[in-house]
C-alpha cells in the first residue's frame, strides 16, 4: 500500500533545503503532507488537531533540518517528530476526546474490501458499517498512545514492521507485540458492539 | 458476532478513506507558508533597535561606514605607539606637551574675581595659567647648530632627527 520513498529525491530536496532553497521545503510538504495527515488523524481522531499539529510538525522538521544528517531516510525521520509531537499533544490533551471525524472518501464505495463487507452475502450491511467504523474510532481512542501509533502505521498505513521501528525507536519484536495486545483490545470492545 | 483478525484488518484498512475535503492540501502548503514568513517577521526586540539604529546612522551620518572603524583604528594605533613610547623612554625624549598642559592648568589655575570696588579692575587670572610648552631635550641639542667639519666650512646639515614626527598634543 505504502509508496516506496524516493530516497535519492529526498535527499536532493533536504540538500537543497539545507542550502536556503524553501521551494525544495515546499516541495518535501506537498509529497508528505497526506501520508503525515493521515497518521496524526487516526491518532487524534480530530480533524481541527490534526491541521494544527501537522503545521508544527512541518515547522519543527523545518527549523530542524539544517542539523539532519541524512542516517535515517528523511521520510523516517520526519515521521518520527509527527508520532512523538502527536503523543506529547495526545499527553497533554488528557482524556478529553474531542473527535471530529473526516468524511469517507467517495471512492471507498471502489474498494474491495469495502465491497466484501458490504456484499449480501456478509452480515455486515453498509449502514452497520458506518456505525462500525464509528465504533472503531471509539475503540482506537481507548488504546494507549504506543499502541494506538502502531495500529495506525501497520494496519491503516500499511508501513512495514522494520519501518514502524525505526521511526519509534524500539525493536521488530516490540512492534509485533504492541500490535497483538492492540488487535486484543479492538476486537473486545468491537464485540461488545454486535 | 465476533470480530477476527481478518474483519479487524479490513475495518482498519477502511480508515484510509477518512479524508480531509478536497483542496486541503493546498490550503495546508499556503497556510504553512505564511506561518514561515509571520516567524521570520517575529523578531526579538532588541534587533529591532539594533536595526532601527542602523538604519537611523545610515540616513543622518553620511560618512562611509568603514570609516569610523578607520578612524577607530588610527586613534588606537596613535594612542598605542605614544603609551608604548612613553613606557620605553619614561626620563626623556618628547614629553606629551597634553600632560604638561593638564599638569599646569589643574595645579595653577586659580581665577581671581574682584567684586566691584572703587578701583574696579577686571577679574585677572593667574599668570601661570598660560600653557607651557616643555621643548624636548633633543630639540635642544643643537641640531640646528652649525657643526665643524675637519674642512673650514660649516656643516649646516642636520645630524640627528628633529624631535619628533608625532603630533603635538597641542590642541
Amino acid at each position: 500500500m505504502t509508496d516506496e520513498p524516493a530516497p535519492n529525491e529526498d535527499a536532493q530536496l533536504v540538500a537543497r533545503t539545507q542550502a536556503g532553497d524553501p521551494a525544495a521545503f515546499d516541495a518535501l510538504v506537498v509529497k508528505y503532507s497526506p501520508r503525515l495527515y493521515g497518521l496524526v488523524y487516526n491518532m487524534t481522531s480530530n480533524h481541527e488537531d490534526t491541521n494544527d499539529l501537522l503545521q508544527d510538525v512541518f515547522a519543527k522538521a523545518y527549523r530542524s533540518i539544517a542539523g539532519f544528517r541524512g542516517n535515517s531516510a528523511f521520510y523516517t525521520w520526519v515521521h518520527s517528530i509527527a508520532v512523538n509531537m502527536t503523543i506529547n499533544f495526545l499527553k497533554k490533551r488528557g482524556r478529553r476526546m474531542l473527535m471530529s471525524l473526516d468524511d469517507m472518501d467517495a471512492g471507498v464505495e471502489n474498494d474491495k474490501e469495502f465491497i466484501e463487507l458490504t456484499s449480501s452475502t456478509n452480515p455486515v450491511h453498509e449502514a452497520d458499517l458506518g456505525e462500525l467504523q464509528i465504533r472503531l474510532n471509539e475503540a482506537m481512542m481507548k488504546l494507549s498512545y504506543d499502541h494506538r501509533a502502531v495500529v495506525t502505521m501497520f494496519d491503516i498505513q500499511g508501513m512495514p514492521h522494520a519501518e514502524i521501528a525505526k521511526i519509534l525507536g524500539v525493536s521488530e519484536g516490540t512492534v509485533r507485540s504492541r500490535l497483538f495486545y492492540a488487535h486484543r483490545q479492538l476486537q473486545n470492545y468491537l464485540e461488545e458492539f454486535h | 458476532m465476533p470480530v477476527d483478525d481478518q474483519m479487524l484488518s479490513k475495518l482498519l484498512r477502511l480508515k484510509r478513506f477518512e479524508q480531509p475535503p478536497a483542496g486541503y492540501y493546498e490550503d495546508f502548503l499556503r497556510e504553512f507558508q505564511e506561518r514561515q514568513r509571520a516567524e521570520l517577521l517575529r523578531r526579538p526586540t532588541w534587533r529591532i533597535l539594533l536595526d532601527r539604529w542602523e538604519a537611523f546612522r545610515e540616513e543622518y551620518f553620511t560618512v562611509a561606514n568603514f570609516s569610523y572603524a578607520t578612524a577607530s583604528a588610527a586613534v588606537l594605533c596613535v594612542a598605542a605607539a605614544l603609551t608604548f613610547n612613553m613606557l620605553e623612554h619614561p626620563g626623556s625624549g618628547v614629553r606629551s606637551s597634553a600632560v604638561a598642559l593638564a599638569a599646569n592648568t589643574t595645579a595653577s589655575v586659580q581665577p581671581s574675581y574682584a567684586l566691584a570696588s572703587a578701583s574696579a579692575r577686571p577679574p585677572t587670572l593667574n599668570a601661570s595659567l598660560t600653557p607651557q610648552i616643555r621643548i624636548p631635550d633633543a630639540f635642544l641639542e643643537s641640531s640646528f647648530a652649525p657643526v665643524a667639519t675637519d674642512g673650514n666650512h660649516p656643516r649646516y646639515i642636520l645630524d640627528t632627527r628633529p624631535a619628533s614626527y608625532e603630533p603635538p598634543f597641542s590642541f
